[in-house]
């Protein structure tokens, strides 16, 4: 469904994806897992046409659209829903305004069909109730469910989660694997997720790539990584005991 | 060699940020005739640029108004040529006085607000968010606030020239005992309909300037809190240049 051609990309001087390859198959559960700055979220970016490759070419469903204008894009990421890090809810509206946004703009709705799918939207991540209330006075789980919320607003094709559980506590990071997994098997969506949380990873991941210093070192099921060798793959690995230890 | 080096980059990243602005001009201008029309968006930045502006344009504009009546009321005195102040407050005010400072006023007040509220909205990825939703940014965020600008600042301009020249019959009549027949009379004498359409089209331009430029400084944050600080900072000294620079050029074709 989603096909990356060796994409190179560079800012300044510093080359940030060296030749990235990767095929995500339609319906699976995709994890790239990598340290800081390792470019995850800049592959994200290419994913989505938020930046164009140097080098390299994006395929989606087949079809090139590496070139595609800004117009082209816009058509193209209606089949998608994206949740940011750090949710980037719009501040000036509250809760239910901000999943109903993406219903406003592209359908011809009546105010009844847009309050019915809010509340389906906002009743999927847990949110019914909620629907006053502005950004800033969710707390961090909120807000990022109610990011999932309008991600979903439209029904997309695929799921795109930039760093979902990043930041978050235990409880939190776990509740939101579980909203993640209710997603995909509810709405049967493709999703790709960046972590580098390893305890979400393996919770939701059907496939991971490991990506480090700009290069895919590593991709497998989640079976693969506990029985790789790799050095960088053991030292997560570490991380996830180092966590479950203290939990 | 070091200095010229510094030079050249400078020259460059000023050319090719004048680029980018004409760019992102001709783009906003393109969107305002695509659909969908916000128009409950359109009303909302009307009233916040044109309406919640206006005590402090009308404020300036009364004061102007006064400053220049008294200024000329004590030099034209010396030749006995008093009875001409209305037409100098009347024709300074419509042509020139209105217009630049209500757009170096609103300036300050909006430029500055525009480029942090969309600087914010940069760092915070929710432009972002708008792409990745289908919504083109220009034509959300551009549009009310290029329109609002481009439509208030005349409306604003047009009550500033009549408080101003208010405030300047209301010193010279109630302060220094003028005929009040003879201020307004010359005022109507001496102001063509040219010299308040004028001012008015100034207005409009400096308004889409206004608009314009706190759009351009907010999409092009970088960086965090520091990143929309200097946003806003440099929307304004652009916006207040480009006034000024403008007046000239539009003055030379106008008059």
């Amino acid at each position: 469904m989603i096909e990356l051609k060796n994409i190179h990309k560079s800012f300044g001087s510093k080359h940030v994806l060296n030749g990235i390859n990767l095929h995500i198959v339609k319906g699976e559960s995709f994890i790239i897992l990598g340290g800081s700055g390792t470019g995850k979220s800049v592959m994200l970016k290419h994913i989505i046409g938020l930046m164009k490759p140097d080098k390299g070419r994006v395929f989606i469903d087949g079809k090139d659209v590496t070139d595609y204008t800004r117009e082209q894009w816009f058509d193209i990421r209606r089949r998608f829903g994206m949740s940011f890090q750090e949710a980037a809810l719009f501040d000036f509206m509250n809760v239910f305004e901000n999943v109903a946004f993406p219903i406003r703009r592209h359908t011809r709705s009546t105010e009844m069909e847009i309050k019915k799918r809010v509340g389906y939207c906002l009743d999927i991540v847990g949110l019914s109730g909620n629907e006053l209330l502005m950004p800033a006075e969710l707390s961090g789980g909120m807000r990022r469910r109610a990011g999932f919320a309008r991600s979903i607003a439209l029904n997309p094709e695929v799921l795109l989660f930039d760093e979902p559980t990043t930041g978050l506590d235990p409880v939190m990071t776990d509740q939101i694997d579980n909203v993640i997994n209710d997603l995909r098997r509810g709405l049967d969506v493709t999703c790709v997720t960046i972590t580098h949380d390893m305890v979400s990873a393996f919770d939701i991941a059907d496939r991971m790539v490991m990506l480090h210093e700009g290069e895919i070192v590593f991709t497998g099921t989640p079976d693969d990584v506990m029985k790789s060798r790799l050095p960088i793959i053991r030292s997560f690995l570490k991380g996830r005991i180092c966590e479950e230890k203290t939990q | 060699m070091n200095f010229l080096d510094r030079l050249g980059k400078w020259v460059l990243n000023a050319v090719a940020e004048a680029g980018d602005f004409a760019i992102l001009c001709w783009t906003a201008l393109r969107s305002i005739f695509k659909r969908p029309f916000d128009i409950r968006n359109l009303f909302k930045q009307l009233e916040r640029i044109g309406v919640d502006s206006m005590p402090v344009v009308l404020l300036t504009a009364l004061f102007t108004g006064m400053v220049i009546a008294l200024q000329t009321y004590s030099g034209f005195k010396r030749f006995q040529a008093q009875s001409m102040v209305g037409a100098l407050v009347g024709v300074s005010l419509t042509r020139e006085l209105a217009p630049v400072l209500a757009g170096l006023m609103v300036s300050g007040r909006i430029a500055s607000a525009i480029a942090a509220e969309i600087g914010t909205m940069r760092v915070t990825e929710q432009v972002d968010a708008l792409e990745v939703m289908g919504v083109d940014p220009v034509q959300y965020l551009f549009v009310p606030r290029i329109l609002s600008g481009t439509i208030m600042m005349p409306l604003l301009v047009g009550i500033a020239d009549v408080i101003g020249i208010y405030g300047g019959f209301f010193l010279l009549v109630n302060v220094f005992g003028e005929n009040p027949d003879m201020y307004l009379n010359k005022v109507y004498q001496y102001t063509d309909v040219h010299d308040v359409t004028s001012g008015l089209i100034k207005a409009a331009v400096f308004g889409f300037i206004i608009a314009m430029v706190g759009c351009f400084k907010g999409l092009r944050t970088e960086g965090g809190a520091e990143g929309v600080g200097n946003a806003t900072t440099s929307a304004v000294v652009m916006a207040s240049l480009l006034i000024l620079v403008l007046d000239f050029f539009l003055s030379k074709l106008m008059f």
